[in-house]
């Protein structure tokens, strides 16, 4: 499992504001850090 | 989330993208993110792949127990509505802070559902790598 220090595992997702793919190495590149939060059902 | 929201104003000033990962409903998810934070972004993962490829784990036990219910009354005794089980509920969720260079700077797996690194810890490694890109 991947941890501090490690590449951080590239994924596109649909965004659900317009619908469009949105992929981290893109974001990344576009020279935006990113905080992911994973949500639960209560958030 | 919602107390994440009050540094928006920061986050845009570091040049932060905020991305919530959902994998309830996005009718629901919407209206919840509308409530709270309307400017971070929520990206659907409704067969939680990426959840399952940053390695957050799923737990029944850790889930419903004493500790976890007694919180949820807490929190409907504070005004929270409850909106009932949206989806996976054994699901943990998980926090990520990756820099420019695709690198993660911050990894937290939460152990149960109350599991949650502040939002201080959050902002300190962000303005960390804000001003160190």
């Amino acid at each position: 499992m991947f941890g501090v220090g490690d590449k951080a595992p590239d994924f596109t997702l649909k965004s659900a504001t317009d619908g469009e793919p949105v992929t981290l190495s893109e974001t990344l590149r576009a020279g935006h850090p990113v905080l992911l939060i994973f949500l639960r059902h209560l958030g | 989330v919602a107390q994440l929201c009050q540094f928006k104003d920061e986050l845009e000033r570091l040049n932060v993208k905020v991305f919530l990962v959902s994998f309830s409903s996005m009718g629901y998810a919407r209206r919840w993110i509308d409530e709270v934070c309307s400017p971070f972004h929520l990206l659907a993962d409704r067969e939680q792949a990426t959840y399952k490829l940053y390695g957050l784990d799923s737990s029944l036990l850790r889930t419903w127990n004493f500790k976890i219910i007694w919180s949820y009354v807490k929190l409907m005794r504070a005004g929270r509505k409850w909106r009932g089980i949206q989806g996976d509920s054994a699901q943990m969720g998980g926090d990520f802070i990756i820099n420019t260079d695709g690198i993660v700077r911050f990894a937290y797996r939460s152990h149960d559902p109350t599991d949650r690194p502040s939002v201080k810890t959050l902002m300190k490694v962000l303005r960390r790598i804000g001003g160190n890109q």
